[in-house]
């Protein structure tokens, strides 16, 4: 989130969009129902009529994936209508900026498209620059090759009745939520926007987020109290693990993983360090070699020198893009030996979970580490091919700790992150993750040690100096490495303005910096008490990154004097007259404290402002375009580019162009899954709860009253979903929750399917993601759960 | 604990999570229970309330005459009724429902025969006889937490003030201002069953839930016994109210286990 669970009470509009809170988030309602006890208009869009969409003032119904199309339609709105801010669109946007005249857009491609590779080149997407460097602009937006005319010109396709008919739904339905959205234009207005999977798990999901950051640039949403792009999180500490470098391409700290180029820390700093001439850009990543070598003293410790480029070359490189669905295919090959599942359950969770399993039966050995038996940990009793007694793997099941057993932090989605003591001790032989990471590093260190190995120096010479607590390794002592600690003062830093790119501080995370300094550990401080400005930000409860800033982006509240553009609600404002005359910022933590006009708001860009147009960032395109998904009963409207050119794609899809109807025939329905309140995730911690179970008894599918009339299916019914990938059965709720969209003038029928059942525990049920395809985002490689072709038939047993 | 202490229900800010369903279950250590389908309407499970469910989210969908869906949510539970037709006709002596000078009304399991006239006369059907300990149970208001100083359950875990908790005068203040944001909004509890402590905001009217105009008893089989409006917690002193409050639950375990021990004597 930019901003935070608090300030959504702030919002004058909350616009639900691939999300459904009040399912997923219950406890995200406590701050929406505020809102609207304020006067707030709540906004749904979804495929479904959903429990969020049943709390809100405006629904709209849309096909699942084409996100893209509903909202550069609001754009056009928004522009057409002139519902942007428009002074703050000139000072913090790249609005004026020019662009380069190579740059063009045809036919749903962008220019540097490389067929044969599915790669983008991006060279085109530039700035023109004059001779020092410097971007060239147009302050009155009127140059036909400024960003702003360049984003008009692109979104003049997406007009009302063109959205509503790639859409499915009714064009004064698009309307209404465009009008009262874009009416967040206003200065004295705020509209958030909250997403979740709905948006990201699709081929276009990063585009699909970015499709909203354009829309809350130009109406002026970003940085200000009840703003902002605000990703609900769907676990609770799963910002705090990406923060730490969970996923493939990032280290702690969204600092970038090595690629075999990378032959020296000045090589990948030259790649991974942004330069900018421009004097009023802070361009904040130009730090970036404090953090990665204050990184590498804690990783490795004394063994990290300045004449050993601090051990760079002991991280491990990656030579692709190893996301889930990348492991489970070199799995698949053979190249992947071994595995450990840490909470994570990819025999219910995963994309094609009969391609997993099968992938999953050539490991050698698989460790389980959950509070439950899962089906990951017992794969081998229904493998999608074969029989249990031909499965070679040895699995161990390690029984962990759950939350409330083991002390520590969780950050939340707002970013805050908030230390958690243990209040009971572990059942039976549980043990928590930290005690297993620390035995299996002590374990494996030894036995380089002892037998020796390839490339022993990262292990042996790792630095590991936890000792201590109750279970042997001090959570506490992490912590404070996280934060970090000045060598020469041996002090912990109060930020990570204190970190250096000489070896002599040492820190664990750099967006963490100040998190646990010499006055303690912030995270535990539970300080009720709002700040002056009133907009909830409570700067003394738990503490927040980076260093306690509630809101990010929050010098974009201001105009260019540091006024705020909506007193009532203001987050930073300038106060020329305080510190001695020389001026300062007062309210919130600011994005950098100078003065005003001396540095622009976005200062984690390179240009220093939001980006309209993206010039680098995105490999799928500098602005959002509409493709459709991967399956789709639709011919692309826009262009004829059918799908995302660049899309991750790990199994080739069934429908192509030349089956394209004949695929439509055998699978006519469109099929999305999604999540239950009543359940979580793969359903290990849920459906082993009698009391959850009583709520949601069973798999199910739910489907239009029509479809069910038509297949003679009623409610309570056992059907089969059929894909390419498989099939299952579930038993069908008929609800007028899911209706079929018109397009074309026919009705194309919808079904939904929670994906939280599996075949053990005390209530099971059948995977949705047996019916999942491996493929995805194209910039995430995160998988297209939410939108793919089905058949649905009587039968089964369900 | 409050004077008139009262729950108040309002459907509009209900996001149907059902967290007070489960949320009652667990305080009250009450069995999950299922059929292996939705047995009610819409996602509603289990169908109605029972011994083991004393709060139930019930949920039905309905599109109105304007084309709105509306998906629409209730609680069905004990309202706590000030001529509560189990208090009034329960023929146990002496009585095991009652009603105490707060307004919260109780089936003592001590003294609870087992006879279901309750069960049958309920105009709400909330009692229900929980087979295996011969008695009826039903929502206690969690007088337990509420001797403690602490909220119902059910409303402790509402995320949204759809459950809320307070003096009758409050609740009754606030529910009447939120009926009126509906054109035909009603507060149900005000002078039904004489004043109920559990008051529901009632969007689309009274008849849209099945509330009853009047509740009446419902039952004839034991509907005909002489009504004694003497409430049996009406006499005791404060003090004796207390240590009663904080142990119906207490009392309610020993019954069980009492029952327990007299199925495993069988032979």
């Amino acid at each position: 989130m930019t901003n935070h669970w608090n300030d959504i009470a702030n919002a004058d509009v909350i616009m639900i969009a691939g999300s459904n809170p009040a399912s997923n988030h219950p406890m995200a309602f406590k701050h929406i129902m505020e809102a609207k006890r304020r006067g707030a208009t709540i906004i749904t869009i979804d495929p479904r009529f959903t429990r969020s969409a049943n709390r809100s003032d405006l629904y709209c119904k849309l096909r699942p994936g084409t996100d893209i199309a509903f909202v550069n339609g609001m754009i056009r709105y928004a522009i057409e209508n002139r519902k942007y801010h428009q002074d703050y669109v000139k000072w913090a946007t790249n609005a004026s900026f020019l662009l380069s005249p190579d740059f063009a857009v045809a036919d749903g491609l962008f220019s540097g498209f490389d067929a044969e590779q599915r790669v983008y080149d991006p060279a085109s997407w530039a700035y023109q620059k004059d001779a020092e460097g410097r971007i060239k602009s147009d302050p009155t937006l009127r140059d036909p090759s400024c960003a702003f005319q360049v984003l008009k010109t692109h979104v003049a396709r997406y007009t009302p009745e063109a959205v509503a008919r790639v859409c499915g739904c009714a064009r004064k339905d698009f309307l209404a939520v465009a009008e009262a959205f874009c009416a967040t234009g206003r200065p004295d207005k705020a509209g958030t926007m909250l997403y979740a999977m709905g948006l990201t798990q699709h081929t276009v999901g990063s585009q699909n987020v970015r499709v909203w950051a354009i829309l809350q640039t130009l109406l002026g949403n970003m940085g200000i109290a009840g703003g902002g792009i605000n990703a609900m999180r769907g676990e609770s500490n799963v910002q705090g693990s990406t923060d730490f470098g969970l996923l493939y391409h990032i280290l702690p700290g969204y600092l970038q993983t090595p690629v075999p180029t990378d032959q020296s820390l000045a090589a990948y700093l030259q790649r991974c360090t942004p330069a900018s001439q421009d004097p009023t850009s802070a361009n904040w990543w130009q730090n970036y070699p404090k953090y990665i070598v204050s990184y590498l003293k804690a990783m490795y410790g004394a063994a990290a020198t300045t004449q050993n480029d601090f051990c760079f070359n002991w991280l491990p490189k990656r030579d692709g893009k190893q996301s889930h669905m990348a492991i489970f295919e070199d799995m698949d090959r053979g190249k992947i030996k071994g595995a450990f599942f840490f909470g994570q359950n990819p025999a219910v969770g995963g994309p094609d979970t009969n391609r997993e399993t099968r992938a999953l039966a050539n490991l050698d050995w698989l460790v389980a580490v959950d509070l439950w038996q899962t089906e990951t940990a017992n794969f081998w009793l229904h493998p999608s091919e074969g029989r249990p007694a031909d499965i070679k793997t040895e699995v161990f099941l390690l029984p962990a700790s759950a939350s409330f057993e083991k002390e520590g932090s969780i950050s939340n989605s707002g970013r805050w992150a908030q230390w958690r003591y243990k209040a009971v001790d572990p059942l039976g032989m549980a043990k928590s993750d930290l005690w297993i990471v620390d035995q299996l590093v002590r374990e494996i260190r030894r036995l380089y040690r002892s037998e020796g190995g390839e490339f022993p120096d990262p292990i042996v010479k790792l630095s590991w100096d936890y000792a201590g607590g109750e279970e042997g390794i001090d959570v506490h002592k992490v912590a404070r490495e996280i934060n970090g600690l000045d060598k020469t003062t041996g002090h912990q830093v109060a930020s990570f303005a204190a970190l250096k790119d000489d070896g002599t501080t040492v820190c664990g995370n750099w967006l963490y910096a100040g998190s646990y300094t010499d006055d303690g550990n912030m995270m535990a401080r539970r300080d009720a008490t709002d700040a002056a400005n009133g907009i909830g930000l409570f700067p003394g409860w738990a503490w927040c990154w980076p260093v306690n800033r509630r809101i990010l982006y929050n010098r974009a509240s201001c105009n260019p004097d540091g006024v705020p553009w909506n007193p009532r609600k203001w987050v930073v404002k300038w106060d020329p007259t305080a510190n001695a005359g020389k001026g300062a910022w007062l309210g919130d933590v600011p994005d950098g404290g100078w003065p005003p006009r001396d540095r622009r708001p976005f200062i984690m860009r390179p240009e220093g402002v939001a980006c309209l147009f993206a010039t680098s960032g995105m490999v799928d395109g500098p602005l959002p375009e509409h493709y459709e998904p991967m399956e789709s009963v639709m011919r692309n409207r826009f262009s004829r580019t059918q799908t995302n050119p660049v899309a991750a794609i790990f199994q080739t899809p069934e429908q192509n162009d030349r089956n394209f109807e004949e695929f439509v025939r055998e699978y006519p329905i469109i099929a999305t899954t999604h999540r239950l309140s009543e359940h979580w995730q793969a359903g290990q911690m849920t459906r082993n709860i009698s009391l959850l179970n009583e709520l949601m008894p069973a798999m199910f599918v739910k489907m239009s009253l029509e479809l069910a009339d038509r297949l003679g299916i009623k409610n309570g019914q056992s059907v089969v979903v059929t894909t390419p990938r498989g099939e299952i059965e579930a038993r069908a709720h008929v609800t007028l929750r899911i209706q079929p969209f018109e397009i074309d003038g026919q009705p194309v029928e919808c079904i939904a399917l929670p994906w939280h059942f599996g075949f053990i525990g005390e209530s099971t049920g059948a995977p949705a993601n047996r019916l999942t395809g491996h493929w995805g985002d194209a910039n995430t490689q995160i998988p297209e759960y939410k939108v793919f072709l089905c058949n649905v038939k009587k039968g089964g047993t369900a | 604990m409050l004077k008139n202490p009262t729950i108040l229900y309002d459907p509009m800010l209900c996001t149907g999570c059902r967290g007070c369903q489960v949320a009652c279950k667990q305080w009250n250590d009450l069995q999950g229970e299922s059929s292996g389908w939705f047995e009610g309407p819409s996602y509603t499970s289990p169908k109605w309330i029972s011994a083991n469910t004393w709060l139930l989210l019930q949920m039905h969908e309905e599109r109105f005459l304007d084309g709105k869906l509306v998906w629409a949510f209730t609680q069905r539970r004990c309202h706590h009724c000030q001529d509560a037709a189990c208090v009034n006709l329960c023929p146990a002596e002496p009585k095991a429902a009652a009603r105490d000078e707060h307004g919260i009304v109780t089936i003592d399991p001590e003294l609870c025969i087992g006879c279901g006239t309750c069960v049958e006369n309920c105009p709400f059907e909330a009692p229900k006889l929980a087979e295996e300990y011969e008695i009826a149970r039903k929502c206690t208001m969690c007088i337990d937490r509420q001797r403690a100083g602490l909220r119902p359950a059910c409303v402790t875990t509402c995320p949204t003030g759809a459950t809320l908790f307070g003096e009758r005068d409050e609740m009754v203040r606030i529910g009447k201002e939120r009926a009126k944001r509906n054109k035909r909004g009603v507060l149900y509890g005000l002078s039904e069953a004489g004043g109920s402590s559990v008051l529901y905001v009632l969007p689309y009217g009274r008849e849209y839930e099945g509330f009853p105009a009047d509740p009446k008893p419902r039952g004839d089989v034991m509907g005909a016994l002489p009504r004694k409006d003497a409430p049996v917690l009406g006499s005791l002193s404060a003090p004796g109210a207390v240590a009663l409050g904080s142990v119906v639950l207490g009392l309610q375990k020993l019954a069980e286990r009492k029952t327990e021990v007299r199925r495993e004597e069988k032979p």
